[in-house]
């Protein structure tokens, strides 16, 4: 099916989005682990209806009828470098590969949804990495602008819960007369704009745009802070979870990735937002168990394949624990009740890595898989087998669905117009 | 390293260039022959306006300076990439993100409430009357001239100050309070691109050239010296414009580099300079390294800090001194690691090395040996990369993507029981061999240092060889290799780039090639002397070298010719 061909049904679910509003909103998110799987040891196939996983997706039994598995998509990088667990992930999100290191061409593709479906939320995005690194974000608005992510529970907790969430309803809603008069302030310092324009050449002027954009988005969060929200039943604030330690420890990066996602969920629920991003491992995975001197990335490389089983067995350890934390993730969302049905439901999460066999910074076949519905527009269940396609198909294909107005995707032999159709509802 | 020859493409791109500026005219040839610019600058174009991202740093020291030292500064800054392997220079090509700005907004609210608090309010506002309900004008009006001038720095025009008046008064009036109006002002001035970004003015001098305005070169030698604002005497030669005259700014500059004050701009650079930044996020592995704690961490930041300043400002050493100094500074968190009593428990103490310990000099300091290991465990690659492209300004290509490192770090291998020996292991493969025999033998020499930057004498009961050759010099130990390394002849001309770099935080054009050459020389002749340098830098014509705003066509043209330059 051709971008046109999937314009058809577009419209019934930016119109469930955006006017309908005694259903849901549909949500856009993507989740991330660094340095993919052991081939052979992850992919399943689909016997009788049913997934039949492998050792390495086993943990995502549990939440097995949420997902698509979107297999045999390629990083075509036309000649440039493989930049070693870089090149993958920038194709992927930006459809374009990059010519050097770290140095992304375009913005990557979450930040059109995330423009195009969030406009009238609190937040623009919320974005959060269970490592406590802020370097540890691969979604970007330009080369020089990456989203900054939490890095903390408490952080994220003060972010969607502290000061200037309310739940207040019902004519108890009172305005606080500050941030009414931080508007007029904030406009007051927008309107410095063209006089400082002036003052710059063209590339400044590009980088001073982005800054009012940024302003622009606080502005907003005021209006809508001054103005009576309007809270679903199943929105409170959630406790506080206070500090908690944050690093590359697998142990503490699971315990920091479920209380955020249960920050996360609850803030989706009270409509704080309608696009995330959430890391659990970094891009060259650093996650590592205490008391053992390699990670997983250098377990990647320095681990002998063990000539019995046939391969890397501490290295496959490390697969598991990202899919348990992409287990947990899906089901966090898939008990959150939300309408009739769960918040899941109303949810299209994208999850990628960086490569797929890591041991040699592989590009081709990179793992990905979609949980949730979207509101109805995607089902659930399929494993796509793409035999070398361009992975921007599937960038086109969330644009799309999520109405940004893009027929075509994607730089060089990457550029496509072919729509991921088969998980379409 | 300048290059003999050109390229017929670099020819073909000045020829164009050439032909560009005769079609556009007099704007470009304006442009391209510096307006006029001093006759010590070199040929080349100006570089134009700068628009710098405030650092953290710079952010905590202008808001502690102008603001009070007792204005807490909580929150998570966006921190610029490094471009050349300098955030100087990131900071110049970089933005601030949605939630960034969401972060800089809710300090500025932090910082603004606290600024205006009673306890603050008479030395922030000073007024000098209780104006805390009713609008008073004058106050009102005396506070943003003057906190304006120094938030946004530069002078308020009589419309902009106008402007500040009306929500001032308006929000007085819907607030019921002048404080809070006063707070929304501060807090308005904080949330400012002009605060957040150090943006250059420029203005035409009485023969025509276009020049920075005495407030931004004030601000441009502050944030350099200083990694702050100016003080309030460098403030006065730029509010009468006395720091245009040359006698003037010399006096300044010699003031400041004489001043306390110099200690925190170098510290700034040296954290650029090293990437000191990364112990803000270094973890190390705690059942390994029980001993390496965040405050070690901290400690050991400070620590490199302390050692730099104290050789090359204090007593004013030959910057090739520090690869050979014994002399340091001690917490007790850093005591446990390198096994050193220190008998303060809350202070820094100087520790000087004995003459048979192995430790001295720079690189053996845990601020680098921890900083360049992975969590658990030491790297020669890693050390042996961040001595060649830190220290000596030489790139080392990235790892190949399909290879093969499993020997490397097989740690139980009975064959290759130390990294010497896998590492060997390793170079017998071409692909790997180039680069591996250019970082690793640096690296080894380090060995004796575990990924905590603990001393030891063996890897898996096998005595540890530190020996090898630095670019035809062998060594046989730690001591020797930091020797090479101090009389290296890309070590100090690699200072002098950093230091231009970080002083003027754009990509060096032509006119900056040539400057360097310039201070390299003097830096050589001056026995090496930091302070020489700083000075140097900051009185340099390129240092406030400033063309007009490029409009579009004319950076396309600009970008050709020093594309063309390129030699």
């Amino acid at each position: 099916m051709h971008g046109s061909a999937l314009a058809v049904g577009l419209p019934w679910l930016e119109a469930m989005a955006e006017t309908t509003s005694a259903r849901p909103p549909v949500r856009f998110g993507t989740w991330f682990w660094g340095c993919g799987v052991t081939p052979g040891r992850w992919d399943p196939i689909v016997e009788d209806g049913q997934f039949v996983l492998k050792p390495e997706s086993a943990p995502l039994e549990r939440i097995k009828q949420h997902l698509n598995f979107l297999t045999g998509f390629d990083a075509i990088l036309d000649g440039k470098p493989n930049h070693v667990h870089v090149s993958g992930t920038f194709s992927l999100r930006s459809g374009i590969a990059p010519q050097n290191f770290g140095v992304i061409e375009g913005p990557t593709f979450e930040t059109t949804i995330a423009d195009k479906i969030g406009a009238r939320t609190r937040f623009r995005t919320i974005d959060f990495a269970a490592t406590g690194n802020p370097a540890d974000s691969y979604s970007y608005r330009s080369a020089r602008v990456r989203n900054a992510p939490e890095t903390s529970a408490e952080a994220l907790y003060q972010r969607l819960f502290g000061a200037g969430f309310s739940t207040a309803g019902g004519g108890e809603f009172v305005p606080d007369p500050h941030d009414l008069r931080r508007r007029s302030v904030l406009s007051f310092v927008s309107d410095q704009r063209k006089s400082l324009e002036q003052r710059l050449g063209s590339e400044d002027k590009q980088r001073l745009d982005q800054y009012f954009t940024s302003v622009r988005e606080v502005e907003q969060q005021l209006e809508l802070q001054t103005s009576e929200p309007t809270v679903s039943a199943n929105c409170y604030a959630p406790e506080n979870p206070g500090e908690m330690a944050a690093n590359y420890d697998v142990a503490n990066v699971n315990a920091n990735h479920r209380v955020m996602t249960k920050l996360l969920a609850m803030a989706l629920a009270c409509d704080q937002s309608r696009s995330f991003n959430v890391l659990f491992s970094n891009s060259a995975s650093s996650l590592h168990r205490s008391g053992e001197a390699s990670s997983h990335h250098l377990y990647t490389h320095e681990e002998f394949t063990d000539s019995d089983l046939g391969y890397q067995v501490e290295t496959s350890k490390f697969v598991v624990e990202n899919m348990k934390g992409w287990s947990d993730f899906v089901e966090i969302l898939a008990n959150t009740p939300e309408g009739d049905g769960t918040l899941l439901d109303n949810c299209l999460v994208l999850a990628h890595s960086d490569t797929s066999w890591a041991k040699i910074h592989a590009v081709q076949g990179l793992p990905m898989m979609t949980a949730g519905k979207a509101g109805g527009a995607v089902r659930n269940g399929q494993v796509i087998s793409a035999n070398g396609d361009p992975i921007t198909r599937v960038g086109l294909t969330m644009q799309q669905l999520f109405g940004v107005p893009v027929t075509s995707w994607g730089q060089g032999s990457m550029e496509t117009d072919t729509p991921v159709s088969q998980i379409l509802a | 390293m300048p290059h003999a020859f050109k390229t017929n493409s670099e020819k073909a791109a000045k020829a164009l260039v050439r032909k560009s500026l005769t079609l556009l005219g007099s704007v470009a040839l304006i442009i391209l022959s510096g307006c006029g610019q001093s006759s010590k600058i070199g040929d080349g174009p100006l570089p134009p306006p700068q628009m710098k991202l405030i650092s953290e740093s710079q952010y905590r020291n202008t808001v502690s300076d102008l603001l009070g030292q007792d204005i807490k500064v909580v929150g998570r800054f966006e921190h610029a990439p490094e471009v050349e392997g300098m955030a100087a220079l990131g900071a110049t090509e970089v933005s601030i993100s949605s939630r960034g700005y969401e972060r800089y907004y809710a300090m500025a609210t932090q910082i603004a409430a606290q600024a205006t608090s009673d306890g603050n309010w008479d030395r922030i506002i000073d007024c000098s009357k209780d104006s805390s309900a009713q609008f008073d004008v004058e106050c009102a009006k005396n506070a943003i001239n003057n906190l304006g001038e120094k938030l946004l720095r530069r002078p308020l025009s009589n419309e902009e100050v106008q402007g500040w008046l009306s929500l001032a008064e308006a929000s007085t009036q819907e607030l019921g309070s002048f404080q809070d109006a006063m707070t929304l002002v501060v807090e308005g001035f904080l949330a400012s691109p002009e605060f957040l970004f150090l943006i250059d003015h420029t203005e035409t001098d009485e023969k025509g050239n276009v020049r920075l305005t005495a407030h931004a070169k004030a601000h441009r030698l502050s944030y350099f010296l200083w990694n702050s604002v100016p003080d309030e005497e460098l403030l006065a030669q730029a509010q009468s414009g006395a720091l245009h005259d040359k006698k003037v700014l010399q006096e300044q500059v010699a003031r400041m580099i004489s001043s306390e004050k110099l200690e925190v701009g170098v510290e700034a650079f040296f954290e650029d300079f090293l990437d000191l930044d990364a112990f803000d996020t270094l973890n190390k592995d705690k059942l390994i390294y029980p001993a390496f704690n965040k405050q070690v961490a901290v400690d050991a930041k400070k620590q490199v800090q302390k050692f730099l300043t104290y050789h090359l400002l204090e007593k004013e050493a030959p910057y090739s001194s520090i690869f050979t100094a014994k002399e340091t500074f001690m917490t007790r968190p850093l005591g446990m690691l390198y096994r050193v009593p220190v008998s303060s428990r809350e202070q820094w103490e100087k520790y000087t090395f004995s003459e048979s310990d192995p430790r001295a000099g720079l690189l053996s300091h845990v601020g680098f040996t921890a900083l360049h290991s992975h969590p658990g465990r030491s790297s020669a690659t890693l050390r042996g990369i961040a001595v060649r492209e830190l220290l000596l300004c030489q790139p080392v290509a990235p790892a190949p993507a399909a290879v093969n490192f499993t020997v490397v770090q097989e740690t139980d291998n009975p064959d290759f029981k130390t990294a010497r020996a896998r590492l060997t292991q390793h170079r017998t493969d071409d692909a790997c061999r180039s680069c591996h025999e250019f970082i690793d033998p640096i690296g080894l020499a380090l060995e004796n240092f575990d990924g905590a930057g603990q001393f030891r004498i063996a890897e898996n009961g096998e005595a540890i060889d530190a020996s090898g050759v630095l670019d035809a010099n062998e060594f046989s130990n730690l001591e020797e290799m930091q020797f090479s390394l101090a009389e290296h002849p890309a070590t100090a001309p690699c200072l002098v780039e950093k230091m231009q770099k970080f002083a003027i935080g754009r990509k060096p054009g032509q006119i900056d090639r040539a400057w360097r050459i310039r201070l390299e020389k003097k830096f050589s002749k001056k026995k090496q002397n930091l302070r020489a340098l700083l000075s140097d830098v900051a009185l340099s014509e390129e240092f406030f070298a400033v063309a007009a705003p490029k409009t579009s066509t004319e950076t396309q043209t600009v970008n050709l010719e020093e594309q063309g330059n390129k030699s």
